[in-house]
């Protein structure tokens, strides 16, 4: 087993937490070797939110094939575990799919047509991820941020790295999680904490502005399914996500 | 944290052939016997990877108790044999809704599936290895998405199914993560033939199921580079949603 000091930035905090997603990208990013280095599925357990500032990552490597590694990872803060993590690692393939289902990915207005979300929202709240994640949403999915919901529960956009640089598939963790909650077309505005989440990566993204698409099938008894597909500039699926999340009925 | 280690003896009762060990069954023994370190009752999400295929045999389980909060605790759990990790877990336990609590948002439909007389029991061919699947489960396969049994294949990428316990067992939570992974594999429908073994399997539980048969779909997204996912949507039968689970796949390309 090997541990990592690593450093969380409060710059990527949503109300002083760091983002599940960039807290998974910094838990898995000491797993990966040469060998197997791109995650191709992840599956995190979130325990408890840390604070900006020192963390640990351990690693342990439990089996290492010759395609695919397999590893346990934990994120500790002040000797408490905050997320769990499993991960299968291999070199994600890129060529032709052998099949794909109908549909293909979510259209969208013209980019120039969705707005960027801000890291200041009209609240005074800080999604401080917002200055790193660059995501212009489909505004007929996002009536909510104009007080309006639609009741929907689903949400799309355009999304690609702050800084122009392509996305990798360690940003695609990020991004997996990346996307307001759905439940704001519901109408319920609270915190939604994922309780897990898991990423499928099915392929390197081709450079350019990635599809994003979000949507919940079941909400009850406050849980509630996130599913989250990430579409490159080629129109190839590269990544799904799930996660299962707690939401609060206002009072 | 405290953890302990128990001592498993895996039976052939859920084996395919010469003693592969059932992922969904597998899931189920490993998450029953974490359940005892915590006072949450129930499974709420279980995320497994499958590192190596357990033997049937002796097996080692070490349990971790990471956090026991107020409404849910996660634990760890590894099961290995001979010092290797075969399968390693992670699960959040809760407490589930009783059957009948009223969705806030429901935005998918149960299968439609012909009555389960009108449907195909899945069952080996004569000459077939065994497989414990169907002799602990009683799979009514719908045959609309069920041409390879007649030899055939229809080209979706969907099985649709009944499933119930064959030996009389109730339906409860537990059952639930057996039934997560008890369908054939989408890719018999594809024509892709051969072993789909499952690298990664994560299963949310939303409800309490109510007894009776259960209903179950089955499909994939995307089959690509030698992997695919499977996601499964289990219905009790009083409609109300209890499983989702999704599946990442290994499958080996046909030649071309």
């Amino acid at each position: 087993m090997s541990t990592t000091d690593v450093e969380l930035d409060p710059g990527w905090a949503v109300g002083g937490k760091p983002h599940g997603g960039y807290l998974l990208r910094t838990a898995v990013e000491p797993a990966l070797d040469q060998a197997h280095p791109h995650p191709m599925v992840v599956s995190a357990h979130y325990l408890s939110s840390p604070d900006a500032g020192p963390a640990h990552v351990e690693v342990e490597r439990l089996r290492t094939g010759r395609r695919v590694a397999s590893s346990r990872v934990r994120l500790l803060q002040s000797g408490d575990a905050r997320v769990e993590v499993l991960l299968s690692h291999s070199t994600l393939a890129s060529g032709d799919d052998h099949w794909s289902a109908p549909g293909g990915p979510p259209e969208l207005p013209p980019l120039e047509d969705c707005p960027r979300t801000p890291s200041v929202g009209p609240t005074g709240r800080v999604v401080g991820y917002f200055d790193h994640v660059d995501l212009r949403l489909d505004m007929a999915t996002a009536q909510w941020a104009l007080g309006k919901p639609q009741g929907q529960a689903h949400v799309q956009g355009w999304m690609r790295r702050d800084d122009g640089a392509d996305a990798t598939p360690l940003d695609l963790l990020v991004f997996a999680d990346a996307m307001p909650p759905v439940t704001f077309d519901l109408g319920l505005m609270g915190w939604v904490p994922t309780l897990e989440l898991t990423v499928l990566l099915r392929g390197v993204p081709a450079p350019g502005w990635l599809r994003v698409m979000q949507r919940a099938r079941l909400l009850r008894d406050g849980w509630l399914d996130e599913e989250c597909e990430i579409w490159d500039s080629e129109g190839r699926l590269v990544a799904q996500a799930r996660q299962l999340a707690g939401y609060r009925l206002e009072e | 944290m405290t953890s302990s280690t128990v001592s498993l003896d895996l039976p052939d009762t859920w084996a395919y052939g010469a003693g592969v060990l059932h992922g969904g069954w597998l899931l189920e023994t490993i998450t029953r016997e974490a359940l005892a370190h915590t006072e949450h009752p129930h499974p709420l999400a279980v995320s497994a990877h499958y590192a190596a295929a357990p033997k049937v045999g002796s097996a080692d389980l070490d349990v971790e108790v990471l956090r026991e909060g107020r409404s849910v605790g996660t634990l760890r759990a590894q099961l290995s044999q001979g010092g290797r990790p075969k399968v390693s877990t992670i699960i959040t336990a809760g407490r589930l809704p009783e059957p009948g609590h009223r969705p806030l948002h429901l935005s998918t439909a149960p299968p439609q599936l012909p009555l389960p007389e009108d449907c195909l029991r899945h069952a080996m061919p004569d000459g077939a290895a065994r497989n414990g699947i169907v002799e602990q489960l009683e799979i009514r396969l719908d045959p609309a998405t069920a041409a390879w049994t007649r030899g055939s294949f229809g080209g979706g990428a969907e099985v649709r199914a009944w499933v119930r316990s064959a030996t009389g067992r109730e339906v409860d939570p537990l059952m639930l993560l057996t039934v997560a992974d008890a369908l054939p594999p989408v890719t018999f429908e594809m024509g892709i033939a051969g072993w789909v073994p499952t690298l990664e399997l994560t299963v949310y539980l939303r409800s309490v199921p109510v007894q009776g048969w259960l209903r179950c779909v089955q499909r994939a997204r995307l089959v690509s580079g030698g992997w695919l996912d499977e996601e499964c949507e289990v219905w009790d039968s009083a409609g109300h949603l209890v499983v989702q689970a999704r599946q990442l796949a290994g499958y080996k390309e046909p030649s071309s």
